[in-house]
């Protein structure tokens, strides 16, 4: 055959591939939802969704590990012309960014009306739900019950020198981590526990998931990260556990998905949908059974026992707004101490 | 007399123009008018995080040709065995992405492998690393420079003195401009790598960018951070173009005259066993590393159930990008080779300029580009992507067709021209056939990049779809590891398949010949 054969025959299948994906009409009900949340944990509820309303829901998946929070900016990006009618955040601080930044609308959800208040916007402009806790995991070979770290604080002192993991804290649940820590104890405090955290050797890795594999392969003893890396790692027998840090002092952190309606988006209707049905405790019961254990923020939501009741937990009070704002100091600081 | 009328020359200049030079300008343009001065300077941080990416440039350059330059010369200046072979193993690196490859690395020397008293992690470890992916780009050029040599120089050069200073004196310097011309892509293509030191644990300037982008969301300042390695890849560039004054950076055909050939035994042996080492290092480890953590044939299967659609869309975004391409590409690389060295430089410049940017900065250019309620049609289907995959890899196409075009005879075309038939039959029937390799292998370059693009394609891919990489990414977090594995196996089988058709095809057709002639 000849080369000249071979590309006409390439032409003509890019032509006809192109021209029937252009001309593919799509006439059925839709919705974009842009998601920070883990696709394998996202996918099902977002099937069930389609399954119970006939709308389809088109979605762009991202991680919210370092390097990418793809979505945020694509989102302040796409402002002047919005794409997206819902985002679904793993989290909590960057939906506040985005609030600040003019690009939420506001929604009250009747779904969300049990959930408590600390939880949602004033203005409806994000709502809460499901949440991840801040844990220590730790290795069961490599600890007796007497050496494991109850506090965060407890990694400052010497005989954890050089022995624990923390994900980048400019990214990810880290970075609300240390704003947060920025906000409960002050400037000077937070400042002061950072440096002692880097003085004491803290090994420095890519994301929280990174941290988890570090005390699972036995590298390390202990790691910052969060309750779903932590179960995936226990959940396939793995010699770990976790501990909901300082439960008799400041408390754990405790970081909620949130859900936020898009300004002036493409299908407002089926969006208010979708974020009814993301709030319902229906989808707050699944997110907790499934491998992210996420804690259901709701006392009437059922769960597996492993899902700590939220009652129970000692959780650390923090204003969320606070948190978010103070985002870009801690961030700057951070920045300065360790990425050199 | 050119083939190609001036209208069809103009309208792909302009699509090229608006697809790839537009949306970085408007971006750069945003950038420099919003931010103060004063960021303009580094602070002793920043420097020091140059430093480090300056490092990880020079050291990779050096390695590279380390591997590259013997790899070519026993190549061509050696009659080993499996000639053929060593040729397409000296090429795959290229297109296996990097991260793949410290992926493989880290599962046989990570933290949980064995300690061969080398630590991957730290800079050493990334040199090393981008150094086995990159070094191709020495091989490619030196092969040329040695190809293009007439030998009858050499052969001159031996009648009076020893091979040594034969090949210190002649050969070598020779092939300077060639070596050095390699040892700048691999410079260009290292220290914008983001990838590769991340999962090293290493802090680069490009980390720097990155925080801007992501820790920050500013964008401005993030471009603003950029300019810094955008000037150094200029320079690299004008020095590249300098060095190279009117050689081809790809010779697609045999050698002139008789080639040099060292018949030594000795030598011969130390070529395979040299050869085969890189071809270790660069591909088996880390594929065997990868084929060995995904276990049974069962995980591609599941692997390939998870990302059925995720496959089709990564082949179709992907032909659709290197068709695109190499359509507008190739009268711009025509004209380079016809038309005046001004225009060639801003080709080249313009072309090249992706490099230095991170590519999650591209996406968001793209975005502020596209969309508007009047561009929906671009930035809402899979045309987006397609515009992002040229953006990134017309360079890559555009080299590879000159190069091809650069050895069409002219008269061909002249005395084409003196028949009377429309330009497109003169085109049709007598350049695109004699450029047809070309245009083959930079279709097949262009196919594999896209494949493997993530940065970009993550900030632009439109709602409901996604690519393998993207699947892989995000499998990635959730600590799917055997999965991962068996998804990275599938992307390089694919990613490699035309490539090695290509190459197989070449050889039968170069061979068919030779028997041809032989009759």
């Amino acid at each position: 055959m000849r080369y000249r054969n071979i590309i006409t025959l390439f032409l003509v299948i890019g032509i006809i591939l192109t021209s029937a994906l252009l001309v593919k009409a799509e006439k059925q009900k839709e919705v974009v939802l842009y998601t920070a949340l883990d696709q394998i944990f996202s996918e099902p509820i977002i099937k069930d969704f389609e399954k119970q309303t006939g709308i389809k829901v088109k979605v762009v998946y991202d991680t919210e590990a370092a390097k990418t929070t793809g979505l945020v900016n694509r989102l302040i990006a796409e402002k002047n012309n919005p794409n997206a009618d819902v985002f679904w955040n793993n989290e909590i601080a960057r939906s506040i960014i985005l609030k600040d930044k003019g690009i939420l609308g506001a929604y009250f959800s009747t779904s969300a009306k049990d959930i408590p208040p600390q939880f949602k916007d004033a203005g409806g402009y994000w709502t809460g739900f499901a949440a991840r806790a801040r844990v220590l995991i730790y290795n069961k070979n490599m600890l007796s019950e007497s050496n494991i770290p109850q506090s965060i604080f407890d990694l400052t002192k010497t005989q954890w020198k050089g022995r624990f993991a923390m994900a980048n804290p400019l990214f990810g649940t880290t970075a609300t981590h240390c704003a947060a820590l920025f906000v409960k104890l002050g400037d000077e405090k937070a400042k002061e526990f950072f440096t002692s955290l880097k003085e004491n050797g803290v090994v420095m890795v890519p994301g929280n998931s990174t941290s988890r594999d570090r005390v699972v392969d036995g590298e390390l003893p202990v790691g910052f990260t969060d309750t779903d890396d932590s179960w995936v790692a226990m959940s396939e027998g793995q010699p770990v556990d976790m501990v909901y840090p300082d439960a008799d002092g400041l408390g754990t952190l405790l970081i909620p998905n949130t859900v936020c309606l898009i300004k002036n988006c493409p299908h407002p209707e089926e969006a208010k949908q979708l974020i009814d049905f993301i709030l319902s405790k229906e989808v707050e019961e699944k997110l907790a059974y499934s491998e992210s254990m996420q804690i259901p923020l709701r006392k009437d939501v059922k769960k597996p026992k492993h899902v700590p009741d939220y009652d129970t937990l000692k959780v650390m009070e923090v204003d969320f707004e606070a948190v978010a704002h103070k985002l870009p100091e801690s961030g700057e600081y951070l920045t300065e101490l360790f990425l050199q | 007399m050119s083939i190609l009328p001036k209208t069809v020359i103009a309208i792909c200049l302009s699509v090229f123009c608006v697809i790839v030079i537009a949306p970085l300008l408007l971006l750069l343009f945003n950038a420099i008018t919003s931010v103060p001065l004063s960021s303009f300077l580094l602070e002793a941080r920043q420097l020091n995080l140059l430093k480090n990416s300056l490092v990880i440039g020079i050291g990779t350059a050096l390695f590279a040709l380390i591997l590259g330059i013997p790899y070519a010369f026993f190549l061509t200046r050696t009659s080993i065995l499996f000639k053929q072979g060593f040729l397409l193993a000296g090429l795959i690196p290229l297109f296996l992405p990097a991260q793949i490859t410290t992926i493989g690395w880290l599962k046989l020397m990570g933290t949980q492998g064995l300690d061969l008293g080398f630590k991957l992690y730290g800079l050493g470890g990334i040199v090393f690393i981008l150094g086995l992916s990159y070094f191709p780009f020495v091989v490619l050029l030196t092969l040329t420079g040695l190809n293009s040599m007439d030998p009858k120089l050499e052969q001159a050069g031996e009648l009076t003195c020893s091979r040594a200073k034969v090949f210190t004196r002649i050969t070598l310097p020779l092939l300077l401009p060639y070596i050095f011309s390699g040892a700048i892509f691999v410079f260009i293509f290292s220290i914008a790598n983001y990838g590769v030191p991340d999962l090293l644990r290493v802090n680069t300037y490009p980390v720097e960018i990155f925080v801007q982008f992501s820790a920050f969301y500013n964008t401005q300042k993030a471009v603003i951070l950029a300019i810094p390695l955008i000037l150094i890849t200029l320079g690299l560039i004008l020095l590249q173009r300098h060095l190279m004054a009117e050689r081809s950076y790809v010779t697609l055909r045999c050698q002139k005259g008789i080639p040099h050939y060292i018949d030594s035994a000795k030598i011969k042996w130390l070529g395979i066993v040299f050869c085969s080492f890189v071809f270790i290092l660069s591909v088996v480890v880390p594929m065997l590393m990868l084929i060995i953590g995904a276990g049974p044939i069962a995980t591609y299967a599941a692997a390939f159930k998870t990302a059925q659609q995720q496959i089709f869309n990564s082949l179709f975004f992907a032909v659709i990008a290197a068709t695109f391409i190499c359509i507008i590409c190739f009268p711009l690389a025509y004209v380079i080779q016809r038309a005046s060295k001004r225009f060639s430089l801003f080709v080249d410049i313009v072309s090249m300029l992706p490099f230095a940017i991170p590519s999650a900065i591209f996406g968001i250019a793209l975005i502020k580009f596209w969309n508007h309620p009047q561009t929906n049609f671009i930035y809402q289907t899979f045309l987006i992507v397609v515009f992002g995959y040229t953006v990134r890899f017309s360079a890559f196409a555009i080299r590879t067709m000159s190069a091809s075009i650069s050895q069409i005879h002219r008269n061909l075309e002249e005395s084409a021209g003196l028949v009377p038939i429309s330009w497109f039959k003169r085109f049709w029937k007598i350049l695109f056939p004699l450029s047809g390799t070309g245009i083959l292998a930079s279709w097949v370059l262009c196919f594999s990049l896209a494949m493997g693009e993530l940065g970009t394609t993550l900030l632009v891919i439109p709602a409901g779809e996604a690519t393998m990489p993207i699947r892989i990414y995000t499998l990635m977090h959730y600590g799917a590891h055997k999965l991962v594995c068996g998804l990275c196996v599938l992307l390089v089988m694919i990613i490699l398949l035309p490539g090695i058709i290509l190459f197989i095809m070449h050889n039968w057709r170069q061979r068919r010949k030779k028997a041809k002639v032989l009759c």
